[in-house]
């Protein structure tokens, strides 16, 4: 049997293996059998580390010593001097460009890990139905802190000193909300848990709920002391079946520990929490059409003021905050203002969840300080564009967001920037888009998207989205004019001013974005009737390269609507006004003669 | 704050109330009532923290042979869609019917989408390690190869993250 003494890890990502990772990972296997070592050092290929751009990158277990831009050739040395010898390749080790001391063990390369992980601290880590290991974990500490030892009003004033802003999209400042509806009189509050996630791109809230349960119901029991509340809503979508779960399992729990429920810590302050399920509208993760569906009312806004800091939740005084916000809550009261405000930017602390989709290698749900640049988290975290393809545009913000480009790789990400830039934070999806992606589709997708979606209340969003999405039909169709270029944009502009809720407010901001970066795109389309990266059907042609032909047939046999004629061994050619442009031909012609136009 | 015992027979409290009661079962209120565990101070709370601590800690830093793998199955939606369920049930039942003592539990979203579904496996002694698109092949590799004798398997998860302890 077998026991390796030592483990070298090889970065097989895909930036590490566009640096010859492969070859090195041969070199490092060829040496170890050349000095007959193969029972007692394994050599394996890993996923990405997240680091691409000093790859590729070689850890050695059980030392932990982390070597950065190892060359295949580097080989022979590591084995020679590490492995055999004991001794590490001082050059290798990746030299810190603030001390310029060189980092010898992984442990103290946390400041590579471009992720610090907040509000998922525990996601991954405990068993979201086990109190105990929840407990284990400082949990209920916080709000046991701000029941025995703190004011409410100290409280408040500790959440606005962190300087959180809610994490749903708006940003605005968490304590101030608190302090708001703190300060109205009623008989009774209440606070709410906003759980819709409505951005189709994102699911840090699932995910939170699903693997941290706890954290957020201990955030709501600390909100309503802060607000004077008793009572508190979770306000969750019914396709979230697995978190309702959880939830009701943690709920059921914190209950049975007197963690909910009456004289919680011997301190008097009652809080109990129920559910409330969502149809999974977009709309519903505004405030004040959560509030009305909450209700049992369509979900629909209404113009604020009254804020439901003053007038929500059956007229009573509510306080929505979002599931991430709430999730960050406990480490705030845990660690303090002072901490949590040391990550982040200058206007916006902290960190951000993110939802990497679309075309990234490294797909999936990413927490960094705020500040922190799209390259780093495409291009590193994100482990850059799948397949080499070349990097076009980022969306953030989910449908009512905008499209980012190159030139906005650089900016450091918070609430103020992304806004500054024409886009937004919004819930934190980020959907990576390359070259194969026509931005007028795009557009056109997420304006479907919110034509689906718009609640009909008021007549900007109702039939203004309607007509932008006629309209960019009609562009992707090759049958859009110039003047339609003008109108997209005027009529943008009116949704944006006149809407009632930030849905419509937001809705045509794919669109303006798309338009001011990619306005070539939209001319081609209009006068050139081409799409440039071969997306919009109805622009392109499928053509038979009469060089390349042999007349095997194969295309003209495989085509499901006969569009494509030609004798055996003669050219063929596809009738333009049959052809359905499903890509058949193209698929089965192996002379690369049926190309795309 | 704080609510009287009139305000809790207005109708829509009533109405929330029985709702409650048939959601939660009555059996389980009427447990829930002689429970012995409820914590009423902090002094209870820093108690149960430090019982759980050390129970997870003899379970993962123990040196001795005898003393057990843990391995955590990400079982988030995402997770269980691409399979995690079937893996967790197989670790399970193997490492039962192998005689590998181990304690398996499931754990929420480590966040590598990309590779569902996840486990992180903790050697006793031994940091933990994620491995990703795991089924019920990979997992067979993993207890044979990596549970058993220590050896790698290509594919490993590099932690990318910082947690807040170090913090």
């Amino acid at each position: 049997m077998t026991q390796f003494k030592m483990h070298l890890l090889v970065c097989g990502g895909t930036g590490c293996r566009a640096s010859e990772s492969e070859q090195l990972f041969h070199n490092l296997k060829h040496e170890i059998i050349e000095k007959g070592l193969e029972n007692d050092v394994q050599v394996i290929t890993t996923g990405c580390f997240g680091f691409c751009e000093k790859g590729p990158i070689v850890k050695v277990m059980p030392d932990n010593t982390f070597y950065t831009q190892v060359k295949p050739e580097d080989a022979i040395e590591i084995i020679a001097e590490h492995v055999i010898k004991g001794r590490q390749v001082t050059r290798l080790l990746y030299l810190n460009p603030e001390t310029e001391k060189h980092v010898s063990d992984s442990k103290h390369m946390g400041f590579y890990r471009k992720q610090l992980r907040i509000a998922l601290r525990n996601c991954g880590f405990i068993d979201p139905e086990n109190i105990e290991e929840y407990i284990s974990r400082d949990g209920y500490a916080a709000l046991a802190k701000c029941l025995t030892e703190m004011t409410p009003a100290q409280v408040i004033e500790e959440m606005k000193k962190s300087g959180l802003r809610g994490r749903g999209g708006g940003g605005f400042p968490t304590g101030l909300k608190w302090d708001i509806t703190s300060k109205s009189q009623a008989d009774q509050k209440y606070v709410v848990c906003n759980a819709d996630e409505g951005d189709p791109g994102a699911f840090m809230d699932r995910s939170i709920l699903e693997g941290d349960p706890h954290s957020v119901i201990e955030a709501m029991a600390i909100c309503g002391y802060c607000i004077g509340a008793d009572k508190g809503v979770v306000y969750i979508r019914a396709e979230y079946p697995l978190a309702v779960e959880r939830l009701k399992i943690a709920m059921k729990q914190a209950s049975e520990f007197g963690l909910l429920g009456k004289d919680i810590f011997g301190t008097g302050f009652n809080f109990e929490i129920d559910i409330r399920y969502g149809a999974g509208a977009f709309v519903c993760g505004e405030e004040t059409a959560l509030i009305h569906s909450m209700e049992g009312l369509r979900g629909e806004p209404t113009i604020k003021p009254p804020f439901p800091s003053v007038s929500g939740y059956l007229q009573k005084p509510t306080n929505v905050n979002n599931v991430e916000t709430f999730a960050n809550v406990p480490v705030i009261i845990n660690k303090g203002a002072d901490w949590f405000a040391s990550f982040g930017s200058e206007k916006s602390k902290g960190t951000k969840v993110f939802a990497l989709a679309g075309k990234i290698n490294n797909v999936g749900l990413i927490e960094v300080p705020m500040g922190t640049t799209l390259r780093d988290i495409i291009f590193e975290i994100g482990g850059g564009i799948k397949d080499g393809k070349k990097f076009k545009a980022v969306q953030t913000g989910g449908p009512s967001g905008g499209c980012l480009t190159e030139k906005h790789l650089d900016i450091q990400i918070d609430f103020d920037s992304l806004t500054a830039a024409g886009s937004m934070m919004g819930s934190g999806g980020m959907i990576v888009l390359d070259e194969d992606d026509c931005m007028v589709s795009i557009a056109k997708f997420y304006l479907d998207f919110t034509v689906e979606e718009s609640c009909g209340k008021c007549a900007p969003c109702r039939i203004g989205n309607k007509r932008l999405n006629e309209m960019l039909e009609k562009i992707c169709d090759g049958k859009g004019t110039m003047k339609d270029l003008d109108l997209l944009r005027n009529l943008s502009h009116v949704i944006k001013d006149t809407s009632l809720c930030g849905l419509g407010q937001t809705s045509p901001n794919p669109v303006l974005s798309t338009m001011d970066n990619f306005y070539d795109e939209y001319l081609a389309h209009i006068v050139d009737h081409k799409c440039p990266s071969g997306q919009c059907k109805a622009l392109l042609q499928y053509v038979i390269e009469a060089e390349n032909c042999v007349g095997c047939t194969a295309c003209a046999r495989n085509c499901p609507v006969n569009a494509i004629s030609g004798e055996r061994k003669g050219v063929h050619i596809i009738d333009q006004a049959t052809c359905i442009k499903c890509g058949a031909c193209l698929e089965k012609c192996k002379f690369n003669a049926v190309f795309i136009k | 704050m704080g609510t009287s015992d009139s305000r809790l027979l207005t109708s829509d409290n009533i109405i929330l109330l029985t709702t409650l009661l048939i959601e939660q079962n009555l059996l389980l209120i009427i447990k829930n009532q002689n429970q012995m565990t409820k914590i009423t101070s902090l002094a209870d709370l820093r108690k149960i923290k430090s019982d759980v601590e050390a129970k997870m800690s003899l379970r993962e830093r123990s040196e001795t042979p005898e003393s057990m793998v843990q391995i955590r199955v990400a079982m988030a939606t995402c997770g269980i869609a691409s399979g995690a369920k079937i893996v967790m049930d197989y670790m399970i039942n193997e490492l039962d019917k192998r005689n590998i003592p181990a304690v398996v539990t499931q754990t929420g979203c480590m966040g590598y989408c990309y590779a569902e579904p996840t486990i992180e496996v903790t050697r006793p002694g031994h940091q933990p390690l994620v491995f990703g698109y795991v089924d019920a092949k990979k997992a067979d590799q993993i207890i044979e190869k990596y549970i058993k004798n220590g050896e790698l398997l290509d594919g490993i998860i590099p932690v990318n993250y910082e947690n807040i302890e170090g913090k």
